[in-house]
C-alpha cells in the first residue's frame, strides 16, 4: 500500500487509527504509563466538555426555561422535523461545506508550496510573515471589509466597471440568488494563516534526500510535486479536509455576521437557527434538539469520510 | 539517520513558566478562598495587592456592612463626561454613608440587548446574579416573582431617604415610568431614576438643505410623507435610508410598531384586558394571538405591511442588503433617516456637516392613505423611562433574599430614587428637565436653531403617549428575527403577502404556545 | 535546496501569483490601519481608503483604556495554551506511537468533540463553572479553555505518525523511557509544529469574547476583548477610528508573539534536526 516512491515512510493519515493493524503492540510495562499521559486531556474531557455535552443532550428532551425544565420526550425532534425552513437551509450548509473542502486543499497548499520552493531564506520569511500577519485582524475588521466589498458602491462592482461589466454589479449580499455564492468568496484567498502553516510545515519535513533525488532524477518542479512533495504531505492534506468539513459543517459565524442567514432565509444554515433559538429566545430546549441533531450528522459525515479515505488509499 | 540534540532544557523552561503562570493566576483570581501558602515569587504578591481591603472608616454609623455587588449594563464610572456617570455619583453617594459595605460592579457581558439578555438568564438560572442588577430594557421575562422581588409592597411604604409618604409618590408623574414597566398583574419589578420630561426617543432626521431644494417641508401626514419622497427622488436624492439586514436592521421594527399601533388600534384595545397598565404584556399578547383578535391575516395588518412596500421605493438602492460602513446621511447621500437621541451627537455642532438639517416624528396615518386609518395618532416609539430616555432601572433577583442582602439592596434603591438624587440626576443630563407639554421653544428660548434640529424628539410628546408595546417581540427576540426575515422575502418579491401573513401566523401561535407552557399560572384553558 | 540554480526567469511566475495572493491577503490589515487615523467624519465619507490629516489621537484615547487588562490577558491565554500545548502533545505522542487497550475509544472521543455544537454546551459550562465555583476567577477561563485540545492533538498526532520509527526503535533500545523518549526525541523534532500551533491557540483565544464576557464579570479580571469590546460598545457613541485604534493596541502582544514566534517557527524548521 505505500507507494513505491517512498520506502520507509509510515502513512500519516488520521484514518489509520480506525483499523491500523496493531503496529506497535509492546509490552504491559511499557503501555501502562501511556495512560498516565493521556490522563490529563482525558480528564479535562469528561469535565469540561462530555459533561456539558451530555447535560445537553438530556436538555434537548426538556421544555427548558429559566425556572427549570420538564420532560417532554421527543417533541423537540419532533418540531424539528417540521421546520421546513430549518430543513431547507441543509442543503446551503453542503454548498458551503463542498466548497471550503475544494479551497482548502488548492489555496494555502499553492502558497505555502510556491513560498517553500523559493530559493531565498529571507524572501521564504517575509512571505510566510504575510501570510500569518493578516490572523491578527480581529473579526469586526474582517466583517467591514468584505460588506463594503459586496455593497453597491463598493471592491467587487468597481472593478466590474473596470472590465466593462457594469450590468453584472448589484448590491451582492441583498440578491437571494447570488448571496450564498458571496459568502463562499469571503476571505479570498482563504490562504488563512494555520492551513498555511500546516502544509508549510508539512512541506518542510520530506526528509532533503528526497527532494534531491527527485531533482537528480531530473524531474521537472511541477512533477516532483505531484510526484514526491503531494504524496508526502497528503496527511496534512487529509487533516485539514477532514477538519474543514467538520468546521463548515457546524459552523454558521460567516452567515450570523455577514446576511444573518439573509435575505429571507436565501443563506441559512441549520447552526445559525439553533443560535438563534438559544442566543435570542434562551429556547435551549429545542436549541440543543437541534444542536444534537447537527452533532450526530457532523460525526457520521466524519466517520463516512475518515472510511473513504481509508479506501481511497488502498486502491492507490 | 543522524541522532538529534538533546533539548532538556526546552521540557523545562515549559514546564517552569506553567508553574510560574499557575501562581499567578491563583494570585489573580480575587475570589479565591486558600491563601496561596507556598508561592514565594512577587507575581503572588503583586497580584494580592489590590485585593487586600482597607479597613472601612469605623466613625460612621453604618446598619449595613458586608459586600453588595451590583450589575451595571455600561462602564458608568469610565466617563466623567457621560450623563450616566452620574449615576455612578448617585451610589457612591450611598456607599459613602454606609461605607461598611463594600460596593462592587460586575459588568453585564455582551455587545448586542439579546447578549445581555442572555448574560442575565444565565446567571438567573444558575442563581449567580449579582445582588441588585441594573437593566436598560425592562423585560417582561424577568417579571416573575418567583425570580425577581416584586416591589409592589414596599412602594406603598415610605422611603427612608425621602419625606413623602409612599415611596411611589418619590416618582414624578404619578409614576408613569413605573408604570410603562408594570406586569400584566400590576406588580412594580423595576424602580430607578428618571428624567422629568416627555422628549421621546426616537425621530426622523432630515436634510434640510435637500427639502429646501425641492421646495418641502416636513410633512404632517402619511400621505404627504410620500409625496414628498415624490419629490425628493425626482429631484434626483434618495429620500429615506432604512437599511432591512446588518447591524441596524431592526429600525424597520419603528415604522412598523407605529403603522401597527394606528391600524391595529381597535384589536390593541381588545387586546389590553389588564387595566391600569395601557401596555400589551407577554400574557395579553399571547391571548390575543389564541383567541383570534389578533391575526396576521386581518385586512389592517396586511396594509401595514402592503404601507411598508409602498414605502419601499423611496428607500436607498439594495436595502435588502446589510449596508457598508459609513454614515450615508452624514455624507448627505440621503434626504431623512431614522435617529435616535443617542445618536444626535454625531450631527450637532459638527463642523463637518455641510448642510442643514432638523428633525419630524414620523406622520399619523390619515384616511388619505388607506380606508382602514382609524384616526389614533402616531405614539411615540421610546416611552417615558425607555432606554436612552434618560432612564436608569434596578431590579433585585431573589437570590438577594436567600443570600440575606435584601435589605440592603432595598435601601441602596430607594436612595438613589430619592427626591434629592432625582434632583441630581435631571441636573447631569443632557436635555434640560420640564413639565409634560412644555413647547420646545421654552425648553430652549432664543434658540431657533435648536428647535429645527430638536423638534422630532419633543413633538409629539411622549408623555402618555408612548407605544403600548404592541410588538412582534414580545414574546421573543426570535419572533422579532422570522418577522425581518418574511419581510425581506415579501419586499424581495420571494413570498406575496398571503403566503407571509400565513407563515406569520404560525410563528406567532408557536410563540404563544411557548409562552402559554411557560407560565401555566396565566391559566390559559380558562381564557375566553 | 538549490541555491546556486537560482535564475529570477526561473521564479518570476511564483512572485506574480504569491504578489496575486498576498495583495487581498492584507487588505483588511490596510483597512485596520486606515480606519484607525480617522476622524468621524473622514470615515462617514470615506471609510476604505486613507484620508489626511492623520488623527493620532485615537490611539491615546484607546490607549488609556486598553493597557489595564493586559496581563490579565497574558495570565488566561498563557496558561492555557501551555497547558494545551503539554497535555496535547503527551497525548498525541502516545496515540501516535503505541497501540493499547482503548486507543480507538480515547481517539473517538477526541475526534467527537469538534462536533459538538459550542452553543449547545455554552449553558451547561457556565452551570458546571458555577458548580466548581471558580465564576469570575481565571480558572474559569483557563480550565474549559484547556479542555478544547481536540484540534492541537489531531495536528500533533498527524506530525508525531509521520517521524521515523527508526528513531524511536533506537531509542526505545537505549532503555529510554516514555518521557524521556519525548522529552529528547519528539519535542525536538516538532518544534516547528508545536510553536505553529501555539501561535494558534494564543491567535484563537486573544480575542475570545463569548465565554469570557459570560464568566468574567469581575472589572479585575477582564480580558483584552472585554475591554475592546466595552470600549467599542460602551455607554460612548461609537467613534469607529478610536475602535479601530483600540483594535490594533489589542493586538500588538500579537503582533509582537508573531514576529518572536515566526522566528522559532523558522529556526526549527530550517534546523538540522528535521532532516534525517
Amino acid at each position: 500500500m505505500e507507494t513505491p516512491m517512498i520506502p520507509s515512510q509510515p502513512a500519516t493519515a488520521v484514518s489509520e487509527v480506525v483499523d491500523e493493524p496493531h503496529r506497535w503492540r509492546l509490552s504491559f510495562r511499557r503501555i501502562a504509563p501511556l495512560y498516565l499521559l493521556i490522563l490529563p486531556t482525558l480528564l479535562f474531557l469528561l469535565i469540561f466538555i462530555y459533561y456539558p455535552a451530555i447535560s445537553g443532550f438530556f436538555t434537548s428532551f426538556t421544555f427548558w426555561t429559566v425556572k427549570g425544565s420538564t420532560w417532554i420526550g421527543w417533541e423537540n425532534y419532533e418540531k424539528i422535523l417540521a421546520d421546513k425552513r430549518l430543513i431547507a437551509s441543509a442543503s446551503n450548509l453542503l454548498q458551503l461545506t463542498l466548497f471550503n473542502v475544494v479551497v482548502v486543499i488548492t489555496m494555502p497548499l499553492l502558497a505555502a508550496a510556491l513560498i517553500f520552493h523559493l530559493p531565498h531564506k529571507r524572501v521564504q520569511y517575509w512571505l510566510r510573515v504575510v501570510f500569518v500577519f493578516p490572523m491578527i485582524v480581529p473579526m469586526v475588521v474582517t466583517i467591514m471589509v468584505w460588506r463594503w466589498m459586496y455593497s453597491l458602491d463598493g471592491g467587487i462592482n468597481i472593478m466590474l466597471n473596470l472590465i466593462g461589466l457594469s450590468e453584472w454589479t448589484r448590491a451582492w449580499l441583498g440578491d437571494r440568488d447570488v448571496v450564498l455564492y458571496a459568502l463562499m468568496f469571503t476571505n479570498f484567498p482563504w490562504i488563512a494563516g494555520l492551513n498555511f502553516l500546516i502544509y508549510l510545515a508539512g512541506l518542510q519535513n520530506i526528509p532533503q534526500e528526497l527532494l534531491d533525488a527527485a531533482v537528480v532524477d531530473g524531474a521537472s518542479s511541477i512533477r516532483r510535486f505531484f510526484k514526491v512533495e503531494l504524496p508526502l504531505i497528503r496527511g496534512q492534506m487529509r487533516l485539514l479536509v477532514l477538519l474543514t468539513v467538520i468546521y463548515w459543517l457546524r459552523s454558521f459565524e460567516l452567515p450570523l455576521i455577514m446576511t444573518d442567514g439573509g435575505p429571507g432565509w436565501s443563506s441559512m444554515v441549520p447552526g445559525l437557527r439553533m443560535y438563534h433559538t438559544i442566543s435570542r429566545d434562551f429556547n435551549l430546549g429545542y436549541g440543543s434538539a437541534i444542536g444534537m441533531v447537527l452533532f450526530a450528522f457532523v460525526l457520521v459525515v466524519t466517520l463516512i469520510q475518515l472510511r473513504l479515505t481509508r479506501s481511497g488509499e488502498e486502491a492507490i | 539517520m543522524r541522532r538529534t540534540h538533546i533539548r532538556f532544557p526546552v521540557l523545562f523552561l515549559l514546564i517552569g513558566l506553567m508553574l510560574a503562570l499557575l501562581l499567578a493566576a491563583c494570585g489573580g483570581n480575587g475570589t479565591s478562598e486558600e491563601p496561596v501558602a507556598e508561592a514565594p515569587d512577587t507575581a503572588v504578591t503583586e497580584e494580592d495587592a489590590p485585593a487586600a481591603e482597607e479597613p472601612a472608616a469605623e466613625e460612621a454609623m453604618a446598619e449595613f456592612e458586608g459586600e453588595l455587588t451590583l450589575a451595571i449594563w455600561g462602564q458608568i464610572d469610565a466617563d466623567p463626561n457621560h450623563s450616566a456617570y452620574s449615576y455612578h455619583e448617585i451610589l457612591q453617594q450611598w456607599n459613602d454613608q454606609h461605607p461598611n459595605v463594600d460596593l462592587k460592579y460586575e459588568l453585564i457581558g455582551g455587545t448586542t440587548v439579546p447578549d445581555r439578555f442572555n448574560w442575565i438568564a444565565t446567571n438567573m438560572a444558575a442563581g449567580t446574579l449579582p445582588d441588585v442588577v441594573m437593566i436598560y430594557f425592562p423585560n417582561d421575562t424577568y417579571k416573575d416573582p418567583d425570580l425577581i422581588v416584586d416591589l409592589t409592597p414596599y412602594l406603598q411604604e415610605p422611603n427612608p431617604y425621602s419625606d413623602n409618604p409612599t415611596w411611589w409618590d418619590d416618582f414624578p408623574f404619578d409614576g408613569q415610568v413605573l408604570k410603562d414597566y408594570a406586569s400584566a398583574n400590576e406588580e412594580y419589578f423595576f424602580v430607578g431614576p428618571t428624567q422629568s420630561g416627555d422628549t421621546g426617543v426616537t425621530t426622523i432626521i432630515y436634510n434640510k438643505t435637500m427639502f429646501d431644494d425641492v421646495s418641502v417641508e416636513p410633512p404632517t401626514t402619511w400621505a404627504e410623507f410620500m409625496d414628498i419622497q415624490q419629490k425628493l427622488k425626482d429631484g434626483g436624492y434618495t429620500p429615506f435610508f432604512q437599511p432591512m439586514a446588518g447591524p441596524l436592521g431592526w429600525l424597520i421594527g419603528w415604522p412598523l410598531m407605529q403603522a401597527n399601533e394606528q391600524l391595529l388600534d381597535e384589536v390593541i384595545k381588545a387586546c389590553d384586558i389588564e387595566p391600569p397598565t395601557n401596555h400589551i404584556s407577554d400574557k395579553e399578547m399571547a391571548r390575543c394571538i389564541k383567541l383570534g383578535e389578533f391575526r396576521a391575516d386581518d385586512p389592517r395588518h396586511m396594509e401595514v405591511w402592503q404601507l411598508m412596500k409602498d414605502w419601499s421605493p423611496y428607500w436607498q438602492e439594495g436595502f435588502l442588503a446589510p449596508p457598508p460602513e459609513g454614515d450615508p446621511f452624514a455624507q448627505g447621500e440621503v434626504a431623512m433617516s431614522h435617529m435616535m437621541n443617542l445618536w444626535i451627537g454625531r450631527y450637532a455642532g459638527n463642523p463637518d456637516i455641510t448642510f442643514e438639517w432638523g428633525t419630524f416624528y414620523l406622520p399619523s396615518i390619515t384616511a388619505e392613505t388607506t380606508d382602514l386609518a382609524t384616526g389614533a395618532q402616531n405614539r411615540r416609539v421610546g416611552n417615558l423611562g425607555a432606554p436612552a430616555s434618560g432612564s436608569q432601572f434596578l431590579m433585585i433577583p431573589q437570590t438577594t433574599v436567600e443570600n440575606g442582602k435584601f435589605e440592603m439592596a432595598l435601601d441602596l434603591a430607594q436612595f438613589t430614587t430619592a427626591p434629592a438624587q432625582l434632583d441630581y440626576w435631571c441636573s447631569q443630563q443632557p436635555i434640560p428637565c420640564f413639565d409634560p407639554g412644555t413647547p420646545i421653544e421654552e425648553v430652549y428660548p432664543d434658540q431657533p436653531e435648536t428647535w429645527i434640529m430638536m423638534r422630532g424628539f419633543f413633538e409629539p410628546g411622549a408623555y402618555e403617549n408612548g407605544v403600548r408595546g404592541f410588538d412582534y417581540a414580545t414574546l421573543g427576540q426570535d419572533v422579532n428575527t422570522q418577522v425581518l426575515k418574511l419581510m425581506q422575502d415579501y419586499l424581495g418579491d420571494a413570498l406575496t403577502l398571503d403566503e407571509a401573513m400565513a407563515e406569520l401566523q404560525f410563528i406567532m401561535e408557536d410563540a404563544a404556545d411557548q409562552a402559554i407552557r411557560e407560565h401555566p399560572e396565566w391559566e390559559a384553558d380558562t381564557w375566553e | 535546496m538549490t541555491q546556486k540554480r537560482f535564475r529570477w526567469h526561473n521564479y518570476y511566475l511564483s512572485y506574480i501569483i504569491l504578489a496575486a495572493l498576498a495583495i487581498p491577503t492584507l487588505f483588511p490589515i490596510f483597512v485596520m490601519l486606515v480606519i484607525s487615523m480617522k476622524s468621524y467624519s473622514q470615515y462617514a465619507a470615506n471609510p476604505m481608503l486613507p484620508s489626511f490629516p492623520l488623527h493620532l489621537e485615537n490611539y491615546q484615547v484607546a490607549w488609556e483604556f486598553m493597557s489595564r487588562s493586559y496581563l490579565n490577558n497574558i495570565i488566561i491565554i498563557g496558561t492555557s495554551t501551555i497547558f494545551i500545548l503539554l497535555f496535547g502533545s503527551l497525548t498525541a505522542y502516545a496515540l501516535a506511537r503505541y497501540t493499547f487497550p482503548g486507543r480507538q475509544l480515547i481517539f473517538y472521543l477526541i475526534l467527537a468533540v469538534l462536533a459538538i455544537p459550542s452553543s449547545v454546551i455554552l449553558v451547561p459550562s457556565f452551570m458546571l463553572v458555577v458548580k466548581l465555583d471558580i465564576l469570575n476567577t481565571m480558572w474559569a477561563a483557563i480550565l474549559p479553555y484547556t479542555a478544547h485540545q481536540s484540534l492541537v492533538i489531531l495536528v500533533f498526532y498527524t506530525f508525531f505518525s509521520g517521524l521515523p520509527e527508526e528513531m524511536f526503535e533506537s531509542a526505545r533500545l537505549d532503555g529510554a523511557g516514555h518521557l524521556a523518549i519525548y522529552s529528547k526525541l519528539v519535542l525536538p523534532l516538532s518544534w516547528p509544529i508545536i510553536s505553529a500551533m501555539g501561535i494558534f491557540e494564543v491567535w484563537l483565544h486573544w480575542n475570545d469574547y463569548a465565554w469570557p464576557s459570560l464568566v468574567l464579570s469581575n472589572p479585575e479580571i477582564r480580558t483584552v476583548a472585554l475591554q475592546l469590546v466595552t470600549f467599542i460598545d460602551g455607554m460612548n457613541v461609537p467613534e469607529p477610528g478610536q475602535a479601530m485604534a483600540a483594535s490594533v493596541i489589542a493586538s500588538i502582544p500579537l503582533i509582537l508573539l508573531f514576529v518572536f514566534s515566526m522566528k522559532t517557527f523558522i529556526a526549527g524548521l530550517t534546523s538540522g534536526a528535521v532532516k534525517m
